[in-house]
């Protein structure tokens, strides 16, 4: 008998801690399933509204390059050789310890998603590369035998090829 | 599509070839088709990412012919051909009664969910900060210059951004493109994807041989919906998910390592720890504290010395990408003269609390039963003989803490405490709820794990690694114990 009780015990404890796991394992279950279900559902909704924004030339417009100046990477595209570098000139409007790019101070956003939309074409910070995009800003007086590639008549979005204007 | 199909079976048969050369047994037998398949792909992609860390810096190019699609055939080929001496006998780790249904159910779950997530990225194009100016920057450079273009992974004078990132990711979306006929974003976003249900199919094999079907299955749901991974990082061509797809598993690999001694598991997390460390930054940290909790809870030193051979091969496949960068100047963005100079240190210190905090505030929080069930769970499989599984769980969790503890003390910036501590806030802000991931999951995973192994009786006998075996391990009989 009382080694019945004793085994009665044993076992019993045995299938209370088990029926605990198994209610551990089935809330853990549970909260994934709906976790995922809420993981499946916002991603749905995020990208819906990313494939409903515009594109430019099948690329996502970041802020800052709609309107007048869609269609300026690829001008850009089309002007300068895949294999030669380029500078990239913007406006001082940005994080001024923004300190990634040639310039400090300027649209990290804008200039990386400009680099970007050049790739291969390497970036530069040299003042005399033969390529220089000007991006939201007018070049100045162009260095002799320079030639200023002006995009949609818009004085602050031009391509200056130095040194070998075609 | 097809291209994309022949890309991967071209990943996927190297990994097969790669783990059969490493573990000296055939994958399917001795992993089962879901973790042969899984692991394999994921080895496939951590060799992929390796040579084009070793081509790239040689001058080598960087899209799949003529040189990384060959190489990628050739193990393949010699991992159909080669024969070992004598084969090894380990664990059959793919005859597991018990895990059967578990393979069935988390193998449709992983190809259900990667199929739903590849409908929902196909069409999106590059559109993070993240992706244009780091990731799928790296990719599109290797995969349209086709070289390392040093004016690019070397322009510390033009500033480009994450120079000492390594090329795991990168190389994958190049390949991406070699297999899709030019820059398609949504073939590259699939790429990813098949990575994360690899991810997934990795976590509910190895569950399932660690704690019976159930726990399988819900580990990979709390994988698949973990906070902000499937409606953030999934939508993104950049390295954190990839980050998990090897680190996660290599924890539960390692974990089954400790169990069965098995020379397969052992390769297997070698090339996992490779492909996490050749993925990201902090892909190091966490290979480190994976295979330090492995090895501090590893029974004989004969078993150290094995994890210690692995990491080295680990450390080999690194080392080409840190002495590229290092010899080039390139510093680590983390670690480097400038953050541990004593100027920056004395300005960091003082956030060293505020950092515990951040860290806690940000911390990715897989639900509330979870974690309210996670200490009840570790003392009951404390109980029932699961120490070291829980030591080894631990110490990975504590190691990967204690190190990016000390990776914001010491990048944090800022002239004074005020600007110190806003810096800090953005940092964590904009980091903190996807480095802090891996450990998030890694306790989040506990709870089934422990549970599930503590549900049976541990009755086995201590394997050579000191480890008592698991009840799912001892009832599929091993034949005996490898001994290499």
């Amino acid at each position: 008998m009382r080694r019945l009780l004793e085994r009665w015990q044993r076992d019993g404890r045995r299938l209370v801690l088990n029926c605990f796991c198994l209610a551990v394992v089935g809330v853990t279950l549970v909260t994934g399933a709906a976790g995922l279900r809420e993981e499946l559902r916002a991603s749905s909704t995020v990208a819906a509204r990313i494939e409903a924004s515009p594109r430019d030339h099948g690329q996502f417009l970041v802020r800052g390059f709609g309107g007048s100046r869609r269609g300026f990477a690829h001008f850009a595209r089309q002007l300068i050789p895949p294999n030669e570098p380029f500078r990239l000139v913007q406006p001082a409007r940005g994080n001024p310890h923004q300190r990634r790019v040639c310039q400090p101070g300027v649209p990290g956003g804008e200039h990386f998603w400009m680099v970007y939309s050049l790739v291969p074409r390497p970036k530069t910070c040299d003042p005399k590369a033969r390529w220089t995009v000007y991006l939201g800003i007018a070049p100045g007086p162009l260095p002799p035998g320079a030639k200023a590639h002006v995009f949609n008549h818009r004085p602050d979005l031009v391509v200056v090829e130095r040194d070998g204007a075609r | 599509m097809i291209g994309s199909l022949l890309s991967w079976l071209v990943v996927a048969a190297a990994g097969h070839g790669l783990l059969r050369l490493l573990g000296g047994a055939w994958p399917i037998p001795r992993l089962g088709v879901l973790g042969a398949a899984s692991l394999s792909t994921l080895s496939g992609v951590a060799l992929l990412g390796v040579l084009t860390t070793i081509i790239g810096p040689l001058g080598g190019p960087t899209r799949p012919l003529p040189l990384l699609a060959p190489l990628l055939f050739v193990t393949a080929e010699a991992g159909l051909l080669v024969r070992h001496a004598s084969p090894r006998p380990g664990v059959d780790l793919g005859t597991v009664r018990q895990s059967r249904l578990g393979d069935v159910v988390t193998g449709l779950l992983s190809v259900g969910i990667g199929a739903r997530l590849a409908v929902i990225v196909a069409a999106l194009p590059v559109w993070h900060n993240d992706e244009y100016a780091i990731w799928a920057y790296r990719g599109r450079v290797l995969s349209l210059s086709g070289h390392l273009d040093p004016r690019i992974f070397l322009g510390i004078q033009e500033r480009n951004t994450h120079l000492d990132y390594p090329l795991l990711v990168p190389s994958l979306i190049a390949w991406s493109d070699a297999s899709a006929g030019g820059p398609v974003d949504g073939s590259a976003r699939v790429h990813l994807v098949v990575v994360f249900a690899a991810l997934l199919m990795a976590t509910g094999w190895a569950l399932g041989r660690l704690a019976g079907s159930l726990a399988a299955i819900a580990g990979v749901l709390i994988v698949a919906g973990m906070p902000r991974g499937l409606s953030r990082l999934a939508l993104l061509l950049t390295a954190d998910l990839t980050l998990l797809a090897f680190a996660v598993p290599l924890v539960l690999v390692l974990a089954l390592w400790v169990r069965s001694g098995d020379r397969m598991l052992l390769a297997c997390a070698g090339v996992l720890a490779a492909g996490s460390a050749s993925t990201k930054a902090e892909g190091m940290l966490f290979a480190f504290a994976a295979l330090l909790g492995a090895g501090l809870v590893a029974g004989t030193g004969k078993a150290r010395q094995q994890l210690a051979i692995a990491a080295a091969g680990v450390a080999a496949a690194i080392a080409p990408w840190l002495l590229y960068t290092r010899l080039h100047g390139i510093e680590n963005s983390v670690v480097n003269g400038q953050s541990l100079s004593p100027g920056n240190l004395r300005s960091a210190l003082p956030v060293a609390d505020d950092v515990v905090v951040g860290m806690l505030s940000h911390w990715p929080r897989a639900g509330l039963l979870i974690t309210l069930l996670l200490v009840p769970t570790v003392l009951l499989a404390g109980s029932r003989g699961h120490g070291r599984l829980i030591g080894q769980l631990a110490l990975t969790v504590a190691v990967t803490l204690a190190g990016l503890w000390l990776q914001y003390v010491i990048s944090t910036h800022g002239t004074g405490a005020a600007a110190a501590a806003e810096w800090l806030r953005l940092h964590l802000f904009a980091t903190g709820y996807r480095v802090l991931l891996f450990p998030s999951l890694l306790c989040a995973l506990a709870v089934p794990l422990l549970a599930g192994a503590s549900m049976e009786r541990g009755l086995a006998a201590p394997s050579p690694s000191g480890e008592v075996q698991s009840p799912v391990s001892v009832r599929s009989r091993p034949v005996a114990h490898v001994d290499p």
